[in-house]
């Protein structure tokens, strides 16, 4: 009896998270479904996941044709810069933040929150103006400035959050062992705030990877494209190239997925654990 | 293996606070010093300036003979135990205790002959694989003991090692490091608020009081001949017993308590008590100063006092008995026998040969 209520509830809640996952999947599967639909049936409304005719013919023409690989190369550069800055700022400056007493340290961390409360497009303009002013319109400095920018208050707060939770009698010990201040730091504490790190550089490359707005008005020239801007291209005031819309769009989530996968492996809690009496 | 000096060392925090005041130590060559006061008394932070975690505000330090002051923590060649063990929880235990003998470029070899000669010192060798998270609190407290004992410093100082162990760990430690002690011939200060730890390691013992040193002394005459009325209270447990009186002229000196409940001659060096007749003072005496009948000694200088007994704890070997005198509360200790019954009237033998006078105002002894 008890059995069968189990099985009956265990279907339940299967069909229940089936029903969830396809309407996750749903819109995955439907751009998949349109990257490889033949030129001729790019408006269809048929449902089949596989259609009649289906071909892999946007996915040749994004890289033979256009200058996708570039675009992605681009990307990488950008996201990679600004992944690496974030990581590398937002662990030191937690690290202070977390650790000494100086004057303005209180205004300093009040002053990155407030910064998080302005929308971005509200950012454009003067940022824009300041970009022209540094002459870095049109270059990848400028980009990787603004993206860093926007992302490293949340990075340093949250590695700031991170800190704090380790117990400052680990860098003691260290510093007792034979480190000094650096070494306790990058030996001891730097290791023990993966977890933080992880979501420091998750953040930092999502915030360049799929970032448009901003790139569309620092790049305008096609070579410099990052993949945002490259996609949009397909679009035109005619009309959209859907297939390579829909295979270019499956391809660029491709590395962000990757990099979760990889990357997920750190974020684990309780690396603390042990270390000192809880 | 070294000596330790403090000279007039102080601390203050920035804002004023004054966490310690003018504290001279020497602590010799392997001597084990107990620094033992309630919390907030400066003993933590007084061994934290001697490891370099605390800048020393004014004062000297000296570490064998040379000036530490300005030295950082790595090159004062000292190591420390935490109270919360503090071990990296991303090494394994080996690494953990390998760890300051890497940083200070050992050989592997060195290294590796250095920490498996400390596992079985400390019966860790079944354990150097493990993480931290998979040890119990006394494998990790001497996990903590072993990273130190490695190193083979000048002088290994213990910050309240045993608080975070349960009471039957705790002892066992306790004889642990002593052990240790008498065999590593090294220099060690440990701080601890436990007055049993205190009296039970230490060579000498150091209480402190609002960042002040109040005595430093061998345990034994700090229980015996304590300096003022705080030293005598803090050590031994249950803790002396006082009643404010004063001493008055009568037949020789007498104390007497102000009500009269009390009144009991000083048979004990009465000179001292010369220029404090008719003076308030505290009297002191210790729950083992004060018998029953059936166990009182031979002597002439029992004195006795009719008292109500409010509680009665029997501990096994030994019953404590709790009255009130006064106002104050009062405890004695008599060997086990038939228990008295709480709530009856029971007479009660001081020992007018053991009492202790305090100078009311000072507190300083008499």
């Amino acid at each position: 009896m008890k059995n069968k209520k189990n099985l009956v509830s265990n279907i339940l809640t299967y069909l229940f998270l089936l029903l969830f996952c396809a309407i996750a999947l749903y819109p995955v599967i439907n751009v998949f479904t349109i990257s490889i639909r033949p030129g001729d049936k790019l408006l269809s409304t048929s449902l089949a996941i596989i259609p009649d005719g289906a071909t892999f013919n946007s996915y040749v023409e994004l890289f033979t044709n256009r200058p996708f690989l570039l675009w992605m190369w681009n990307s990488f550069l950008v996201s990679g810069v600004v992944t690496f800055t974030g990581v590398a700022l937002a662990s030191t400056a937690g690290y202070a933040l977390s650790r000494y007493n100086f004057v303005g340290k209180k205004s300093s961390m009040l002053g990155l929150l407030t910064t998080q409360m302005f929308p971005a497009t509200m950012l454009l303009l003067p940022m824009y103006i300041m970009l022209i002013q540094l002459q870095l319109i049109n270059s990848y400095l400028g980009l990787i400035i603004i993206y860093s920018a926007t992302a490293l208050p949340f990075c340093v707060w949250q590695m700031k959050g991170y800190y704090d939770t380790i117990p400052y009698s680990l860098e003691e010990s260290a510093r007792i062992d034979g480190c000094n201040k650096w070494q306790a730091f990058y030996k001891i504490i730097f290791p023990l705030a993966s977890p933080a790190l992880v979501i420091t550089a998750l953040f930092s490359f999502m915030t360049a990877w799929s970032e448009y707005i901003v790139a569309a008005q620092v790049i305008q020239y096609t070579e410099l494209f990052t993949l945002p801007l490259g996609l949009k291209s397909f679009e035109s005031r005619l009309g959209a190239e859907w297939g390579l819309y829909a295979a270019a769009s499956l391809i660029v989530s491709i590395p962000v997925v990757v990099l979760f996968v990889v990357l997920s492996k750190w974020l684990v809690s309780g690396l603390t654990l042990g270390s000192v009496k809880g | 293996m070294a000596e330790v000096k403090l000279l007039n060392v102080g601390k203050v925090y920035e804002g004023g606070n004054v966490a310690v005041k003018d504290v001279s130590i020497e602590i010799k060559d392997k001597e084990f010093v107990v620094l033992v006061g309630p919390s907030g008394c400066g003993k933590s932070t007084t061994l934290r300036m001697i490891a370099g975690l605390e800048e020393i505000t004014e004062g000297e330090l000296f570490i064998d003979g040379k000036k530490v002051n300005d030295v950082s923590p790595k090159d004062r060649d000292i190591a420390m135990v935490f109270q919360n063990y503090a071990l990296y929880p991303h090494m394994s235990v080996y690494e953990n205790m390998a760890f300051g003998l890497k940083l200070r470029k050992f050989s592997k070899d060195e290294i590796d002959k250095r920490v498996k000669e400390a596992a079985k010192i400390l019966s860790l060798e079944d354990y150097l694989e493990r993480k931290p998270k998979a040890l119990s609190g006394g494998q990790r407290q001497r996990v903590a003991v072993g990273r130190a004992i490695v190193r083979k410093p000048k002088v290994f100082l213990f910050d309240e090692p045993l608080s975070n162990l349960d009471a039957k760990l705790r002892v066992q430690m306790r004889t642990e490091i002593s052990k240790l002690h008498h065999s590593l011939e090294a220099t060690m200060i440990y701080v601890t608020h436990d007055q049993t730890e205190a009296m039970t390691m230490g060579d000498r013992i150091v209480i402190m009081k609002d960042g002040i040193v109040h005595q430093v002394d061998t345990p034994l005459n700090l229980y015996n001949h304590p300096s003022n009325r705080f030293v005598a209270g803090f050590i031994g447990s249950p803790s002396m017993n006082f009643v404010e009186g004063k001493i008055i002229q009568n037949n020789g000196l007498e104390f007497q308590s102000n009500n009269k409940k009390l009144e009991i001659p000083v048979s004990k060096n009465p000179e001292r008590l010369k220029n404090h007749v008719n003076k308030k003072v505290w009297l002191g005496i210790r729950p083992e100063d004060i018998f029953e009948f059936s166990s009182r000694p031979d002597s002439n200088n029992l004195n006795e006092v009719n008292t109500k007994l409010e509680v009665v704890e029997p501990m096994g070997n030994e019953i404590f008995l709790y009255f009130v005198i006064e106002g104050e509360q009062f405890t004695s200790r008599i060997p086990a026998r038939e228990k008295p019954n709480a709530g009856s009237n029971i007479n009660l033998y001081f020992d007018s040969s053991k009492l202790h006078f305090f100078d009311f105002e000072t507190e300083v002894v008499l």
